[in-house]
């Protein structure tokens, strides 16, 4: 009974809002395989940018970046959270200025275009 | 501070003033990149002991808090699955001398915390990436313990008494 009582006590503190991870879990869910190459994408700049920083080389903050993408720092603060749906245009900007190459169109699909082009009837 | 549902039976979390509930802000935590680079920079001297480097350990942190994350909409989907089961007193495990062991091998580093108040009913205080065995070696998990000490005297102020020592879910 003395248990019920402390329960019941403790259910009349709850408010009635809920908790927003469910939202973002499901949003997360149904965004998943883009939301991973965003992390992987985040993951990478930071780490190169820390790298910079300790060889003393630019870019090594995210203004640096920013200033060379020709962005606003606000946007390279949101591209290196990882949920950023980035465009092919900011990707290019991205490796332009730190001298990398964050995607590229696999082998296997390479060849398979090369296969197609092999079959499409000569003129 | 409030208390607030989580869409899982019987488990609540606290939500401290100006911030989001502690389930939503973790989650958000751990899933940030940004976060996480600087929260093992800070603690890069633990990493050395895993034997991985400060990418790695983001990564892997990510791929855990899926886990969790999965963990927890199979809970809000499942009434069936009882939280006695997924949570454990906190000082037991502490002096367990093979969860350290354990915790190397398979780096299940991310921790929630919370307190019992009946069979099956918790609320989360908080949470952290847990690199050490003590919660006392570090700062940042030091300071969970302060949390759930307020968070039980503030239970206790309201009548509300907690049924076990602290908990603490692991993956």
């Amino acid at each position: 009974m003395e248990q019920n009582k402390n329960l019941e006590n403790f259910l009349n503190l709850v408010s009635n809002e809920s908790s927003g991870w469910l939202e973002k879990a499901q949003w997360r869910e149904d965004n998943k395989q883009w939301l991973d190459r965003s992390a992987k994408i985040a993951i990478k700049i930071l780490s190169i940018l820390r790298n910079n920083r300790k060889e003393n080389r630019l870019p090594h903050s995210q203004k640096d970046l920013a200033e060379m993408m020709g962005v606003s720092p606000q946007q390279v603060n949101k591209m290196v959270k990882g949920t950023e749906n980035l465009t092919l245009e900011t990707i290019s900007k991205v490796e332009k200025a730190l001298g990398i190459q964050l995607m590229e169109i696999s082998e296997t699909y390479n060849k398979s275009l090369q296969q197609d082009k092999e079959l499409e009837p000569s003129a | 501070m409030k208390i607030v549902t989580t869409f899982v039976q019987g488990l609540y979390t606290f939500k401290y003033d100006g911030q989001l509930d502690e389930l939503e802000r973790l989650l958000d935590d751990w899933n940030n990149p940004e976060y996480l680079e600087s929260f093992f920079e800070q603690n890069e001297s633990y990493l050395s002991y895993f034997g991985i480097d400060i990418d790695t350990a983001i990564n892997e942190t990510i791929i855990e808090a899926e886990k969790l994350k999965n963990l927890l909409m199979k809970l809000s989907n499942n009434n069936s699955i009882s939280l006695d089961y997924i949570f454990r007193p906190l000082d037991n495990l502490e002096f367990r001398e093979i969860s350290l062991s354990k915790q190397k091998a398979s780096r299940r580093w991310l921790r929630l915390y919370a307190i019992k108040i009946e069979a099956n009913h918790y609320v989360i205080t908080g949470g952290a990436i847990k690199l050490t065995h003590e919660m006392q070696e570090r700062e940042h998990t030091k300071e969970e313990l302060v949390k759930l000490e307020k968070c039980r005297n503030y239970l206790q102020s309201q009548d509300v008494f907690d049924a076990d020592s602290f908990n603490e879910l692991i993956l």
